[in-house]
């Protein structure tokens, strides 16, 4: 179930050596390579690959997890026969016991173990080439996980794909095309049980291919197996004619060992084959990862504080200036609206300085008085001639005060003057509004005058709008 | 960490020390001048507010003053009684009628109104051939008394029929002319204005009717 759920991981492997400079990054699904040729002296080459190196990471080509991969001629390999110790101190045990069997001072050496059904195989290097050969990459702050012999990775991708029987493999490596040194590694399944290195320091092909049948031979020796298959890395088709030579006097035919196809060299497609690898097996054996000087902690420290300081210092400017133009604008808006004020206040001080409010108010107030309907003797009239039925005539009108109307006269008989009163009180003006709301008939008094007969009536009405209690006693005018 | 790199440090840190107090005073004096802009414009709404309403009366004013004249600076009884008595002569001879008595009556102080109370009792009768032609007349004549400026009140109006010596409307009426005064003129007047008699003679009327 883990194996479903296990995310692919992305690590980057980095190798420099024989004047080159080869790295394999993840990209987006894939491994892309790329070998930057060094052109340095050999002595100043490191600060080249610094150089190199800080620009990759600038442009965050190296952000996966590094894995650098070592020269295998620069390590030493021993198979340790050593007893089950705790778990604690083992380490320091099988670092004593491989100083002790390689003859190497115990403070000049850097050691790695890796547990196997055979015994633990010690890899040691000394620190010196370590330290120069890390410099590099712990001067570019570039996150390094594993610290790989080139050997160790390769047995391991040979192994998985290869089986349980016993299997030599055999490292060749050149420098301007011609072989510097050789690297065998014999083993069974995933155990690596003897590593030799050898360094071709001017001596003849022949030299080396007694040195690597001596090596089987020994192998035979102390394991009572003899190997059954021996894989190269590289390819077969590339080969020099010495190296030809050499393959021949070999006790077995060379195979070559399965690589990935990204790559444009053989050196370039091991670092790929690598990269799937140290991804799929993440406690390869390994030298502790270097740890950043103190010194070097505290300048990154320094540079980083500079830098926020700067960010805080420029922050804080840019809003200083941007805050200052927000309140010179308010200012401007201040003082103008103070003159728009003291303006207006002017302005109100000479309106109020008339009191037209007073004024107003009386001059309302006689207005409404001098409008008023009631005091208009001129619609009573109109709708008074307009409405009296033609048996009745008026000989006196009162207008008094307070909507009051009296109307004096005479008829040819009483119904004329009921008719008259209910004359008046169906008046309407103004949309349908009465314009006197009470009618009110205060005597009808018959009379003969002569042969004729004359009522005469006196009617008193109310117009609409009566601010006082009317009164219903009769006042001559 | 290096001398250079820690008096840099150092340097960099007083600026942005320096900056922050600038940017805290500058905040800070956005917080007060937003607090003090916008109690301006409070107070500008205020101030507009009130000139409107300043305005609106002051046109008010204006329109009053067109139809009902402007307040008088000074109140003279004397000049301003004979100007109504001529006014409602001339309206009573361009409407053709017989003055009988044109009687002034007392001038009052309204405080409230601000103006003075002027009155003047006409008893007159049509001079027309008949009562049509006669009632016409007094028709014109209440139009005429309404168009004066400023327009008189008719409190009282009793118009009646007479006979002899010939066919005629005899028209009595009371008559009041409200005439604005500056508030200061008024209270000059008030301790020698004289008292109303209008309320007297209401209740004098009353009296008789019962």
């Amino acid at each position: 179930m883990g194996i479903l759920f296990r995310r692919p991981k992305r690590v980057a492997v980095v190798e420099w050596g024989d004047g080159e400079l080869r790295c394999a990054v993840p990209t987006r699904g894939a491994v892309t390579t790329v070998t930057f040729p060094l052109t340095a002296p050999p002595e100043e080459q490191a600060f080249e690959v610094s150089r190199r190196l800080q620009e990759l990471a600038r442009r965050r080509v190296l952000s996966a997890p590094l894995c650098v991969v070592l020269p295998s001629s620069a390590c030493t390999f021993k198979l340790l026969k050593v007893p089950v110790t705790n778990g604690e101190t083992r380490e320091q045990v099988w670092k004593n016991e491989a100083a002790q069997q390689l003859g190497l001072p115990l403070a000049e050496i850097e050691t790695a173990f890796a547990e196997q059904p055979d015994g633990v195989l010690a890899v040691v290097c000394r620190k010196s080439f370590l330290h120069t050969y890390l410099a590099p990459f712990t001067q570019s702050d570039l996150p390094i996980r594993w610290v790989v012999p080139s050997i160790v990775g390769l047995w391991v991708t040979a192994a998985a794909s290869v089986g349980s029987e016993s299997l030599a493999l055999l490292e060749l490596r050149r420098s301007r095309n011609r072989l510097t040194h050789a690297t065998l590694a014999v083993g069974k399944s995933s155990g690596l049980r003897l590593v030799h290195s050898i360094a071709l320091n001017g001596v003849g092909i022949d030299w080396l291919a007694d040195e690597l049948r001596r090596a089987l031979a020994l192998y035979h020796r102390a394991f009572g197996e003899s190997v059954n298959r021996l894989l190269l890395v590289g390819e077969l088709r590339g080969l020099t004619d010495d190296e030809r030579r050499l393959l021949q006097q070999l006790p077995l035919p060379l195979e070559e060992l399965p690589l990935p196809e990204e790559g444009n060299t053989v050196c370039e497609r091991v670092l790929v084959a690598l990269t799937a690898t140290v991804a799929n097996n993440p406690t390869l054996l390994s030298f502790p990862p270097p740890q950043p000087e103190p010194e070097l902690v505290w300048r990154r420290v320094g540079e980083r504080l500079v830098g926020a300081t700067i960010v805080l210092m420029l922050v804080g400017f840019f809003v200083a200036i941007a805050m200052s133009i927000q309140v010179q604008a308010l200012r401007t808006e201040m003082n103008s609206l103070r003159q728009v004020i003291a303006q207006q206040r002017r302005e109100l001080n000479r309106f109020q300085s008339q009191n037209y409010r007073e004024e107003v108010r009386g001059l309302e107030q006689i207005w409404k008085q001098v409008n008023d309907q009631r005091n208009d003797p001129l619609e009573i009239l109109y709708w008074v001639s307009k409405t009296l039925p033609t048996s009745v005539w008026v000989t006196e009108v009162a207008f008094l005060r307070n909507g009051q109307v009296v109307l004096r006269g005479s008829s040819l008989s009483p119904s004329a003057v009921t008719e008259a009163a209910r004359s008046l009180s169906e008046v309407q003006v103004m949309r349908g509004v009465p314009l006197f709301t009470e009618v009110l008939t205060n005597y009808v008094n018959t009379r003969t005058e002569g042969e004729r007969t004359l009522v005469d009536f006196q009617l008193t009405a109310w117009l609409r709008e009566r601010a006082e209690r009317r009164q219903r006693q009769v006042l001559r005018p | 960490m290096r001398d250079g790199q820690r008096l840099l440090l150092i340097g960099l840190g007083v600026i942005a020390l320096f900056c922050w107090g600038w940017v805290a005073s500058a905040f800070w004096n956005y917080r007060q001048l937003t607090a003090e802009v916008q109690r301006l414009q409070t107070q500008q709404d205020e101030f507009n507010q009130k000139i409107t309403e300043a305005k609106r009366l002051s046109r008010l004013y204006e329109e009053l003053t067109q139809d009902l004249g402007k307040p008088l600076p000074s109140f003279e009884p004397g000049k301003m009684t004979a100007k109504l008595m001529e006014q409602v002569q001339g309206a009573l001879t361009q409407s053709k009628l017989k003055v009988e008595t044109l009687q002034p009556a007392a001038w009052q102080v309204v405080n409230d109104l601000r103006c003075v109370r002027m009155g003047v009792q006409v008893t007159a009768v049509t001079t027309q051939a008949t009562l049509t032609e006669g009632l016409q007349s007094l028709i014109e004549l209440l139009m005429r008394l309404r168009s004066l400026q400023p327009p008189m009140v008719m409190e009282r109006l009793n118009l009646q029929t007479v006979a002899q010596p010939q066919p005629s409307l005899r028209l009595q009426a009371q008559i009041f002319w409200m005439v604005p005064v500056e508030e200061a003129a008024l209270k000059k007047l008030v301790p020698s204005s004289r008292p109303s008699q209008r309320r007297t003679t209401v209740r004098t009327m009353r009296g008789e009717g019962q």
